[in-house]
């Protein structure tokens, strides 16, 4: 049984002994200047993660190799390259798409959502940042989805994983939507690739300007298949034209006997 | 490469008109790709002026359409999707390089297209647009489904 010697005032409940004193408590500003210092913790009790020192842990590990073969280096040494093989063995799904420089990555990585990896590998990512040579950019994630973004410097971000609704309806992360600026109704092209899905969303000035386009000739009479039916005409026209040469025969004849057709 | 780099996707006009035209398909997915800066549309000034001849050929015959307006309106879709434009290729080296392909009226489009390097060179065209073509030239050349093909084979 615990005496009634003085106690620490961070000792936990369990260990209190009952002796009714008031504990000594910092005033204030006492409080306030210490958080400014690297003080000793007061305690040492086992139950609390923050009374343990790291050092004493995670003990310095010892040279296991003679000075001649110190360009073998130990394991907790390891530069973030010799790291990339095993990130890659680590995660069997995951693939690098393309590899482009963006210097912009660690920190939308950081922000955006790879935060598994940058905590597994807190020093890869400021590595790679350095190193924009290396050309490391897109991270492909096999069935997730993506959102190229419209924007000047094109990106590439993975914020997190979303799921499908009852009614096949799939929520696009808010960072995205905001990012895009994209509210309710915005359209879509959707784009199937392999295992992939690419959302496009739609450039709504280009799609009105197509549609205006389309739906001008289809009132016309005319579909895409007549339009195109036509483009070599309109080839040996344009060439005849620059070159100040007569188009083919053969194939002005074939093909005005196929517009003839329609 | 540098921090802007995207794929380069040189269209011929069949694919540029079927985009423009067609509510789904590849063809409007390739122009979607172009339309949201994911890719680079790469526009030789020949293929702009044969689509914009071609949308001129069928306004003028009846009905007549509002011909401007059309012409307007696809110059305009043409401007937002920002391409890089390749010029005419001199008439001294259209002559020169007849023999890269049969008809002579494609040799432009092809010369253009070496020019500017692309990443593909997507048509329909592969009647004149062969194999063959492709290996004298260097220049990648496929269908957009082929290249559609490709771009999921990254995603398998």
């Amino acid at each position: 049984m615990m005496t009634r010697a003085e106690l620490s005032n961070r000792q936990s409940r369990e260990k209190r002994d009952g002796h009714r004193e008031f504990h000594r408590h910092l005033s204030l500003n006492d409080v306030l200047e210490g958080f400014l210092e690297n003080g000793k913790s007061a305690d040492q009790g086992s139950r609390n993660a923050d009374y343990a020192d790291m050092r004493k842990r995670l003990p310095q590990s010892k040279p296991n190799r003679r000075r001649r073969q110190g360009h073998k280096s130990n394991a907790d040494k390891l530069c973030p390259v010799h790291l990339l093989p095993v990130f890659f063995v680590l995660s069997a799904k995951t693939r690098f798409v393309q590899f482009r420089p963006n210097r912009s990555l660690p920190s939308r990585l950081a922000v955006t959502g790879q935060r598994a990896m940058t905590f597994a590998f807190p020093k890869l990512i400021p590595w790679l940042a350095a190193k924009p040579q290396l050309g490391w950019r897109r991270i492909l994630f096999r069935g997730r989805i993506f959102l190229p973004m419209a924007t000047r410097n094109p990106t590439l971000e993975y914020l997190t994983t979303t799921k499908i609704g009852e009614k096949g309806q799939l929520t696009v992360p808010k960072q995205f939507r905001e990012d895009l600026g994209l509210g309710n109704g915005a359209p879509f092209a959707v784009l199937r690739l392999g295992d992939g899905l690419i959302l496009l969303p739609e450039q709504q000035r280009f799609e009105q300007l197509c549609q205006q386009v389309s739906s001008s000739l289809t009132a016309a009479g005319l579909t895409s298949g007549d339009l195109v039916a036509t483009l070599p005409e309109a080839r040996n026209q344009v060439y005849a034209r620059r070159y100040g040469k007569k188009a083919p025969a053969t194939a002005l004849r074939r093909r005005s006997r196929s517009y003839r057709g329609k | 490469m540098t921090g802007q780099r995207r794929i380069r996707l040189f269209l011929d006009s069949n694919v540029l008109t079927g985009g423009i035209l067609s509510p789904w398909g590849l063809d409007k997915a390739t122009l979607s790709l172009c339309a949201a800066k994911v890719c680079r549309l790469v526009l030789a000034e020949v293929v702009r002026d044969e689509v914009e001849e071609n949308l001129l050929l069928h306004a003028e015959r009846p009905p007549a359409l509002d011909a401007d307006q059309l012409i307007e309106d696809y110059r305009h879709l043409i401007k937002l999707t920002n391409p890089e434009i390749v010029p005419y290729p001199d008439k001294d080296l259209v002559r020169l390089n007849r023999h890269l392909i049969r008809h002579a009226a494609d040799v432009p489009v092809l010369l253009s297209a070496m020019a500017s390097k692309p990443d593909w060179l997507l048509t329909h065209n592969t009647k004149h647009f062969t194999n063959a073509v492709a290996q004298r030239t260097s220049v990648r050349i496929a269908t957009p489904a082929e290249f559609f093909r490709a771009l999921s084979a990254l995603f398998r």
